[in-house]
């Protein structure tokens, strides 16, 4: 058991809004994943960096550093290359989605979004 | 002989002044003079023809009293010989066919006519008139026609330069309105020319370019062009516009960011064609500041951004919980924590749209403030109640004792204390107590709602009153809130013509917000019948059913603002509402009575069912009338006070 947990693959759940992390939390579910969150830009930072998350599903939109800095950066450092980010945005705009997929998010979901499209886009971005 | 050579010289002078002479009148008065000394005649008149009024008018004479009307073609002598282009003689006037009474009656006996002719054109004609009967010789006609021929042409010469003088003098006045005109108009307009120049350039084109009018008029478009690049975003993009693009086939447009201050504009071109011959005369450039427009387009653009997103996040956890519970086997424990989250989100939904809906009504001007008297102490003290209280965050006011009457909307203002009560609260997760104070200043008192609290981080305290604004801060992540509510108090205070602001030492140190409100004086108040009742619209009914009996009236919203005003108003009679929201109405009539020793009649509306002992209760305090309150109440009111007050005499000095 030790070796299959050991091979579990990290996601970060990065969203201000504690009830979009409970339903993202709720809708992977613990039992294949480690699931990570964080509430604000500072904190899903020092996570990827801590934990270097096989995922990121990254809310456009928090306080402190957006979801667009953090994708930068993940974007801009050599050791998160394999980083698989998919963006969740409440946004009106198709613009700010597109300059997303620019800035190299691989998906994005717009909320409200059904729990079983963020399980499709989830196997696709890890090649399940 | 010596008289020929009298007249010759007349000649050559009458040829030098011509030659000379511009002015038509001056002119008119040589000829006629010579014509008339020419002849030995009593007078001369010369005539011109006038196209628009086709006839000939009298251009000079030297009659003490000119002949003014218009002469037709055809008529008299002046009238045939102009049409004929022939000299006309008539010796003996009386007699003629053709005589024209008001020549007649000026004593008119023999007359001789010469027409004026320039191009083989008759232009005028010039007559010579005899008050004794006279015989013409033909070198009098020879002499006359001389003279004619002499001056046509110079006549001519002068009128015409009158005439485009007057032009041109009008030329110049609708220049000069025109520039007024692209002054004036706040878009920048530049007109160039033939050859691209500048010819004409506006005040808002120097103030959107920075370019003077005189370093403009006279530069070539491309110079302009050259002008504009630094002070313009991508310059390359228009460059090409400004080199060969101003002689466009069709109108064409293109819009530029002018840097430093930072302006968006609209660019349009326009060729002048001339309106005879259809060729380009210049070009028409028109620079619109759409600035304004382009900023307003973004704030809404961002607006329904925000409330795009705000909208969204709750629905994602409604959508979302509903399609687990739907697809997935839970136990009963999850699908409580699901639904509980969905509660949660479904009612701050709720509240979002409540307070957007709440916000852009105050904004837009939909959402009216009731303003009247109001005791301020009261509000305080019923929006602490509504809050309840918390043992961790007790709400302690402190009010100074002497407070004045404030003008205010009594709802509008419970509803900014409870949201700044709930703020409070809300970011004191570690408690404290919650001090309510006021001050009383000049003209206005200024009430203050400090916590010890989390706190606002300097940068944020700007941007606190800004919609969906949250202060991004890991203390304060678990709080929720919609992000409209400061905006909404910010919009009520302002309504009110006062002010609210925050303060705070930063983070940890605890917040301070405070607000002002107009107070009034009672003894500025004044009315013949106090009104207390909280519902604003049936009050205001009420005052206008009251205002057709001739009696004015003061509106109080609560019992407790009817006292403040009791002692100064010393009202003739009182309509009061038994269900109010601080002290009843019932016991309102008893300090009416007992504290305020006031005998006056007193009129109950309300929709209070009443049981039979109250009603006695209140009839033995004095209430003259119990109405139900209904559309047609408000004016049974007014009937009953009119009534009750025509039996009391009414107190006099």
């Amino acid at each position: 058991m030790p070796v299959l947990r050991a091979r579990r693959r990290t996601i970060l759940v990065a969203d201000d809004e504690a009830s979009v992390r409970y339903l993202v939390v709720e809708t992977i579910g613990h039992d294949d994943y480690n699931l990570l969150e964080a509430a604000d830009g500072e904190e899903a930072w020092s996570l990827i960096q801590e934990h270097r998350p096989s995922l990121v599903l990254l809310d456009i939109r928090m306080p402190g550093r957006t979801g667009m800095e953090i994708l930068q950066s993940i974007r801009s450092e050599p050791n998160l290359a394999d980083t698989k980010v998919i963006l969740l945005t409440a946004s009106a705009h198709q613009s700010e989605i597109n300059a997303g997929l620019v800035a190299g998010a691989d998906f994005y979901l717009t909320k409200p979004f059904s729990p079983r499209d963020l399980l499709s886009k989830l196997d696709e971005a890890l090649e399940l | 002989m010596r008289q020929r050579e009298r007249d010759l010289e007349a000649l050559h002078q009458v040829a030098v002044a011509c030659s000379g002479l511009l002015d038509p009148d001056a002119l008119a008065t040589l000829v006629t003079e010579q014509a008339r000394d020419l002849l030995d005649g009593d007078e001369a008149t010369l005539l011109w023809w006038d196209p628009e009024a086709n006839g000939l008018r009298v251009l000079g004479d030297t009659y003490v009293h000119p002949f003014s009307r218009l002469v037709a073609i055809g008529e008299g002598t002046a009238g045939i010989a102009f049409q004929q282009g022939e000299p006309v003689v008539v010796e003996d006037y009386a007699g003629w066919e053709h005589a024209v009474k008001e020549s007649l009656a000026r004593g008119l006996k023999s007359v001789v006519a010469v027409p004026l002719m320039v191009r083989s054109r008759a232009v005028g004609a010039l007559t010579v008139s005899f008050n004794s009967p006279r015989r013409f010789e033909p070198e009098d006609l020879r002499f006359l026609s001389l003279l004619a021929t002499q001056v046509a042409p110079a006549l001519e010469a002068a009128r015409l330069h009158d005439a485009l003088r007057a032009a041109s003098l009008a030329a110049d006045a609708r220049l000069a309105l025109l520039a007024a005109l692209l002054d004036a108009i706040g878009i920048a307009v530049v007109l160039f020319d033939r050859e691209l120049k500048v010819a004409h350039w506006n005040k808002e084109a120097t103030r959107l370019t920075g370019i003077p009018i005189e370093k403009a008029l006279g530069s070539p478009a491309h110079q302009i062009g050259e002008t504009l690049r630094g002070r313009v975003e991508d310059y390359s993009d228009i460059q090409a516009h400004f080199r060969q693009g101003l002689s466009p086939a069709e109108p064409f447009s293109f819009p530029i960011v002018m840097l430093d201050p930072h302006r968006e504009v609209e660019v349009s071109v326009s060729r002048a064609l001339s309106e005879s011959d259809g060729s380009q005369v210049g070009s028409v450039l028109v620079l619109h500041d759409v600035s304004a427009e382009k900023e307003l387009e973004r704030a809404k653009d961002e607006l329904i951004g925000m409330v795009s997103h705000e909208l969204r996040t709750p629905l994602a956890s409604l959508v979302g919980f509903t399609e687990l519970m739907l697809e997935r086997q839970l136990s009963d424990g999850k699908r409580k924590q699901y639904l509980e989250t969905m509660l949660k989100e479904g009612r701050r939904l709720t509240d979002l749209i409540n307070d957007f809906l709440d916000l852009q009504g105050l904004e837009g001007g939909y959402k009216r403030l009731d303003l009247g008297p109001a005791d301020l102490r009261s509000l305080v003290v019923r929006a602490v109640q509504t809050a309840g209280q918390d043992p961790r965050t007790p709400i302690e006011v402190d009010l100074p004792t002497d407070l004045p009457l404030v003008i205010a909307d009594n709802n509008a203002v419970h509803q900014v204390l409870l949201n700044l009560f709930s703020n409070a609260r809300k970011f004191s997760p570690g408690g404290g107590s919650i001090d309510v104070g006021a001050t009383i200043l000049s003209d206005r008192i200024e009430v203050s709602i400090r916590d010890h609290g989390l706190g606002i981080p300097a940068d944020a305290l700007p941007k606190l009153f800004n919609k969906f604004y949250r202060v991004a801060s890991p203390d304060r992540k678990q709080i929720s809130g919609t992000g409209l509510g400061l905006a909404i108090c910010r919009r009520i205070i302002e309504g009110h013509g006062g002010q609210l602001r925050a303060e705070s030492e930063g983070l940890g140190h605890g917040s301070r917000f405070l607000f002002t409100v107009r107070s009034i004086s009672t003894a500025n108040i004044s009315g013949d019948i106090l009104i207390v009742e909280d519902d604003a619209g049936f009050a205001r009914l009420l005052e206008a059913e009251l205002a057709i009996k001739g009696l004015s009236s003061i509106w109080a919203p609560d019992a407790e603002t009817g006292d403040q005003l009791i002692p100064q108003l010393s009202p003739r009679a009182i309509v009061v509402d038994l269900l109010l929201p601080g002290a009843s109405g019932e016991e309102f009539i008893d300090r009416v009575r007992s504290s305020h020793g006031c005998a006056v009649p007193i009129v109950v509306v309300s929709i209070k069912e009443l049981e039979a002992d109250e009603t006695l209760a209140l009839r033995t305090k004095g209430v003259i009338a119990i109405l139900k309150k209904h559309s047609g109440a408000a004016k049974d009111a007014a009937l009953f006070v009119d009534e009750a007050l025509s039996r009391i005499p009414r107190a006099t000095g």
